[in-house]
């Protein structure tokens, strides 16, 4: 049975959700999952974030963001389009626990990886806070998702702001995790924030990746002085480990 | 005709025939003994790195008759031995030399599902000819790689080609219906997979491939570039194995998008896992991240899909690069640094810490890459990679090596010359150090081992699970085609009777 878009919803010309049937994907997609696609012949294979899952209707729903040259590529998409080209859920799933409090910081148009893990996360009993970054002004369209898994929404519009939001907010209660996504550079500087404030910290990779089975070799990424790869090591690693300055170094070459 | 159980009664293949004892009559040992062999005709190097075009351009028909009469149809032949698929060597080459062509694939297709593909990426210098009886006479052997992709390449011309009369019979099949109702599964669809699947529906079993990428063919299709091994002739092969009613999945990746348990509740009786070897290794030294640094299987998989430069943004680091260090001296390794120079390189360097003698690629792919212009920094081994300002990659330092003793791979082990380091300018380095198995996600335990081998019985493939066989690079760790091919056979054969015996034990009541 071929893949096929069963719903779109535009939620601005830079973003759309697509809600894909595929039985054998929403039966096994668990939070943190993502699928590789190729929408046409022309196009490379994509990694996205499964955002959520249905294995009642055999769906499950990605977000596309414009940017990597897929403004295009949003607005041809039609409901009914088959999907020829889709593996998945790929990647290792995010480990959901009832943690207590966990922060989780994304950039808009980062943010994606993360709403399955705060749905995931909320269900498990966690307190979930969420701090959105904005700073890219694109996403505000995202907040109504994160919105519903969130016990307490906060904005930022820095990579300073996001970091200085950690130290605000466990000054008021305890945070028992962070979880984190969006760039390097933010990630970077989220993860030496929680190191200080010695709240364990999670971060969810975003790497380009030409098969995501483990044979490109792209996504590789030095995990506490291993190299392990994205696309079947993680996406989620532990950040204390990340070697992130390395990660950026090799990231301004698939921007 | 129950050929594919006895050989030796097959017309086509038993030496005994009246048209082999004519044949052998026709020519003195004597008179083939003189025959120089035919010489693959090439394209110009000098033309061919600016083109992706394949090099070896194939035997004419009255090359490849040429060449089929230095064989001497020995009663005991030693190519046989040689070839880890059995083919029924001589049996072709006497068909190719009477002009049955069809037959000659037929004779193959007995044995082999990939004709073309192995005629052209076998190491045969290593197997069948190395046992070739013009060896004990110090004359170069009879050309069987040539003569096998000959017989491939012209059935498939004439298939191809409209109003050249029926499409000849390429694979028979042979069994029963009887077990028509087993379905059987297998993981991967490289050579390993594809040579138990075609075996397995040959005998009659209701087979299904599960590929995890969106094309068929596994390494032969992501790895090896079109200039070595065109991608026509890879689906040409595909198609044949499809014909004998082996069904393909893609975009399914067992352990991931399918649990075991839910293939066997799908009821499929017996699981074939031939997922391969494709994860890269690297050496471990300082630098290897780079940006600049990528691994072979990157660069060939963005070589083969052309446009990736365009299509992964702006900065993406394009493989066109002037200076090119390739680091590494097997099959691959040959294949990357080949596809640097057809992609404009200047400098095209093979970097290797041992000496060309111990090279592990094929004879003819050093040959080629020679000819074309590659550099071979042979007993030099990287130690770091250097970046520039920017943290891009722009040198790498190399140590000189000496030959020691011979180690356990039985050769010469490299020893570090003290004080000997050399920096080279580079822009772009290829790391082709090897590969790591590929096993599937919940894969149970007890399979494996602790490199992610999965853990076989030799001869037969059969893991601890009865159900569950294996083969090819995922059990070797990264060999060859052919090696791959030889586990799938095996393992049909030990499957496929270890379900004869279950049913023969079986009584009504």
């Amino acid at each position: 049975m071929v893949a096929t878009i069963k719903k779109i919803h535009r939620h601005s010309e830079n973003t759309a959700e697509l809600v894909i049937a595929d039985p054998a994907i929403a039966r096994s997609a668990r939070a943190g999952h993502f699928v590789m696609i190729r929408f046409s012949e022309d196009q490379p294979r994509i990694p996205f974030s499964i955002v959520d899952a249905s294995p009642e209707d055999g769906t499950f729903t990605i977000i596309i963001h414009k940017g990597a040259r897929l403004t295009h590529l949003i607005n041809s998409l039609e409901v009914g389009r088959e999907l020829p080209n889709l593996l998945g859920p790929l990647g290792q799933a995010f480990e959901v626990a009832n943690y207590g409090t966990v922060l989780c910081i994304g950039d808009g148009e980062g943010f994606v990886p993360l709403l399955s893990v705060m749905h995931a996360l909320r269900d498990a009993g966690c307190r979930v806070i969420t701090v959105l970054s904005e700073f890219s002004e694109q996403n505000t369209c995202l907040q109504p998702d994160a919105l519903k898994w969130s016990d307490d929404l906060y904005h930022s519009s820095s990579k300073e702001r996001a970091a200085e939001l950690i130290r605000e907010i466990s000054s008021r209660e305890k945070v028992d995790m962070v979880v984190m996504t969006g760039p390097s550079d933010l990630m970077r500087l989220l993860t030496e924030t929680a190191r200080s404030l010695s709240i364990p910290a999670r971060c969810i990779l975003n790497m380009i990746m030409l098969d995501g089975v483990g044979i490109c070799g792209i996504c590789r990424v030095m995990v506490g002085g291993e190299r392990k790869l994205t696309c079947i090591d993680g996406p989620t690693f532990d950040a204390y480990q990340v070697d992130f300055t390395q990660l950026l170094n090799r990231q301004r070459n698939f921007v | 005709m129950n050929a594919y159980q006895h050989p030796e009664t097959n017309p086509l293949v038993s030496r005994d025939t009246r048209w082999r004892e004519e044949l052998r009559e026709r020519m003195s040992t004597r008179e083939r003994t003189s025959l120089p062999r035919v010489e693959m005709p090439e394209i110009p190097s000098e033309y061919r790195v600016k083109c992706n075009d394949e090099v070896n351009q194939g035997l004419s028909i009255e090359q490849a008759v040429l060449e089929a009469r230095r064989c001497l149809d020995c009663p005991d032949p030693g190519c046989m031995k040689g070839c880890p698929v059995a083919n029924h060597i001589p049996a072709f080459i006497k068909n190719v030399e009477r002009r049955h062509f069809a037959e000659a694939l037929e004779v193959l297709s007995l044995t082999t599902v990939l004709p073309a593909v192995c005629g052209r990426v076998c190491p045969q210098e290593k197997q069948c000819e190395a046992g070739c009886i013009y060896n004990k006479m110090k004359k170069p052997p009879v050309a069987i790689g040539n003569l096998e992709r000959f017989v491939a390449d012209f059935n498939r011309e004439v298939s191809r080609q409209e109003g050249y009369g029926p499409v000849v019979p390429t694979v028979s099949k042979i069994a029963s219906p009887f077990f028509g109702g087993i379905r059987i599964a297998v993981i991967g669809s490289g050579p390993s997979g594809l040579a138990f699947a075609g075996d397995m529906a040959k005998r009659g079993y209701d087979v299904t491939v599960f590929e995890a990428l969106d094309r068929l063919g596994g390494v032969l299709k992501y790895g090896i570039p079109e200039f070595c091994l065109p991608k026509d002739v890879v689906n040409a092969e595909i198609a044949r194995v499809a014909e004998l009613g082996v069904k393909f999945v893609k975009n399914t990746c067992v352990g991931i998008t399918m649990g075991f348990d839910e293939l066997q509740e799908q009821g499929f009786k017996g699981i074939f896992i031939a997922t391969g070897a494709g994860k890269p290794r690297f050496m471990g030294i300082p630098g290897e991240n780079l940006p600049g640094v990528m691994t072979a299987n990157e660069y060939l998989i963005r070589y083969n899909a052309k446009n990736t430069d365009d299509i992964y943004g702006q900065n993406v680091m394009t493989l066109r690069r002037k200076r090119v260090a390739v680091i590494g001296a097997g099959n691959t390794a040959m294949d990357a640094v080949r596809a640097a120079l057809r992609l404009g390189a200047e400098k095209a360097m093979i970097v290797y810490r041992r000496s060309a003698s111990e090279m592990p690629a094929r004879e003819e792919e050093v040959r080629h890459a020679r000819e074309e212009g590659v550099e071979f920094l042979t007993l030099h081994n990287p130690v770091e990679y250097l970046a520039d300002e920017n943290g891009t990659l722009c040198a790498m330092r190399l140590q000189r090596m000496e030959l020691g003793e011979p180690d356990e791979s039985g050769r010469r082990s490299p020893i570090e010359i003290p004080g000997a380091v050399e920096t080279v300018d580079v822009d772009l380095v290829v790391v082709c150090v090897g590969y790591l198995p590929n096993p599937p996600e919940q894969l149970p335990d007890q399979l494996r081992s602790r490199q992610g081998k999965i853990k076989v019985d030799d001869e037969s493939g059969k893991s601890s699970r009865p159900s569950i066989y294996a083969g090819g690079d995922i059990v070797r760790g990264a060999a060859t085609v052919i090696l791959a091919m030889g586990d799938g056979r095996r393992a049909a054969k030990a499957m496929s009777e270890a379900f004869e015996e279950i049913i023969s034990n079986t009584t009504l009541g």
